[in-house]
């Protein structure tokens, strides 16, 4: 049995989950699988909510965010002994920046090349009456932040959208905290400068 | 005094910009996606293992005779058969495993892995049957249309609660295949009748499927195996798997 922490369901306490042949058998796993299972275990219920709305924000579209997730993950099992104790969320940020900017290189090429945006809203939502105004604004939530570059992006996200205080991110991109001021008053600025526009946009339609 | 900036939700963004910044409440993810992303990594984390052992022992690599040593090791038979999926997939999906290795090599603390990957095939279709469950996998995109089926919410629970499940699916259909290589085909078949009953939406159906076909190839009910792996819409590497177990039925006659 694997007891690891529900950090991200509002609860620290320790859950336990029962692996394979203990489910069926009551049968004692090997020390080696407890341990490297265990830890990624751990490692993906302590952030998987995190590193997906990080990737949804750093601009992988729905309905392609899963499978990024994933690959975040199965990145970071097969490297789990290069990963520092201590430093998995930096680990696991890095490696959904580079998904994110694989999975839009990925998308603005199919875009290219099949013409249009991609569909953005779950099925569910495709019947126009059925559109709610918050996922428009999530919309125009996306737009806003493809106007600031990655940098800033990233910054921005952390900050105000994940919470995360300016020392956390510093630590997470491993740049001054000075960097991280700067590039929070810089994506504030190209944000507001982004938003006017999409205001304005949203006036003329009728 | 601290030097913390106020966020702009609290003070500084006008009413617009709030309503944007709110928006980004409904990012989500689903008890599903952390369900299917816990149980390829567990797999992985156990065939790495493997892998790792088996080349330090023998100079192999981790390819379809690491099963043995999975079941010496009381991994089960299930990363067994994930990592012979694996190894259909890496030689039919090449242009993926490129871009894969390109990631890879610019990842931090990046080392180029030294073995074959395990990977449970990524999906997001959600079907209510076992033997549907081979049409469910999709391969991997970014772009392409909702596939969210209607009428199917993901189910609901914690991360915890949703762990329990695939340690419970993992074990039901790890030991269907041992009874599969055991020969004990009629109780590997009775277990996945459980895992069927027990978890409809599973996110190893696919699995089961292809443990099921060798299941009744070896319970003499090659029609009734013939059937199942016949259905369309298999991923490329399920029905590979599925189709050896019937050729293997071919060959002991």
């Amino acid at each position: 049995v694997i007891k690891t922490p529900a950090f991200e369901h509002g609860s620290h306490e320790m859950v336990s989950v029962p692996l394979d042949d203990e489910v069926v058998h009551g049968d004692a796993p090997s020390a080696d699988k407890t341990q490297a299972q265990a830890r990624i275990t751990s490692i993906t219920l302590a952030h998987f909510d995190f590193i997906w709305r990080c990737l949804r924000r750093l601009g992988v579209q729905q309905p392609g965010v899963d499978d990024a997730a994933q690959e975040v993950f199965e990145v970071a099992t097969r490297k789990l002994d290069r990963i520092e104790p201590g430093r998995e969320r930096a680990f696991l940020f890095k490696t959904a920046m580079l998904v994110a900017q694989k999975a839009r290189r990925l998308a603005f090429r199919a875009k290219e090349r099949d013409g249009g945006d991609p569909d953005l809203l779950p099925q569910s939502s495709r019947d126009p009456e059925a559109l709610s105004l918050a996922m428009e604004r999530r919309q125009l939530l996306d737009r806003a932040l493809e106007g600031l570059n990655d940098e800033l992006r990233t910054v921005f996200v952390l900050f105000e959208l994940e919470g995360l205080r300016t020392r956390e991110i510093a630590d997470l991109l491993d740049v001054p905290m000075g960097t991280i001021a700067s590039r929070l008053r810089r994506a504030r600025e190209a944000f507001h400068d982004r938003a006017e526009e999409l205001r304005k946009e949203q006036r003329r339609v009728p | 005094m601290s030097n913390e900036p106020k966020r702009w939700l609290e003070d500084g963004a006008n009413g617009f910009e709030r309503e944007l910044l709110a928006s980004a409440e409904v990012d989500r993810a689903s008890p599903r996606a952390l369900s299917r992303t816990l149980a390829s990594v567990q797999i992985a984390a156990a065939a790495t293992l493997v892998a790792t052992t088996t080349t330090a022992a023998t100079g192999a690599s981790a390819s379809l005779g690491a099963v043995s040593v999975l079941k010496w090791l009381g991994i089960g038979v299930v990363s067994g058969l994930a990592t012979m999926l694996t190894v259909e997939s890496v030689s039919s999906h090449a242009p993926k495993e490129r871009t894969q290795n390109a990631l890879e090599a610019a990842a931090p603390s990046a080392d180029r892995p030294s073995t074959k990957r395990a990977v449970l095939p990524r999906t997001t279709t959600l079907q209510p049957a076992e033997t549907r469950a081979i049409r469910g996998p999709r391969p991997v995109s970014v772009t392409g249309p909702a596939p969210e089926a209607p009428g199917t919410p993901p189910p609901a629970g914690s991360s915890a609660e949703a762990a329990r499940d695939l340690a419970r699916e993992a074990a039901l259909i790890s030991q269907a295949a041992r009874n599969v290589e055991s020969g004990n085909a009629t109780q590997a078949l009775g277990l996945l009748d459980q895992y069927a009953r027990e978890h409809p939406r599973g996110v190893m159906r696919p699995e089961a499927a292809v443990v099921r076909v060798r299941a009744l190839v070896r319970a003499g009910r090659t029609s009734e195996a013939k059937d199942l792996a016949g259905q369309a819409g298999a991923e490329p590497a399920h029905a590979r798997a599925m189709q050896r177990a019937l050729e293997e039925s071919s060959a002991r006659k």
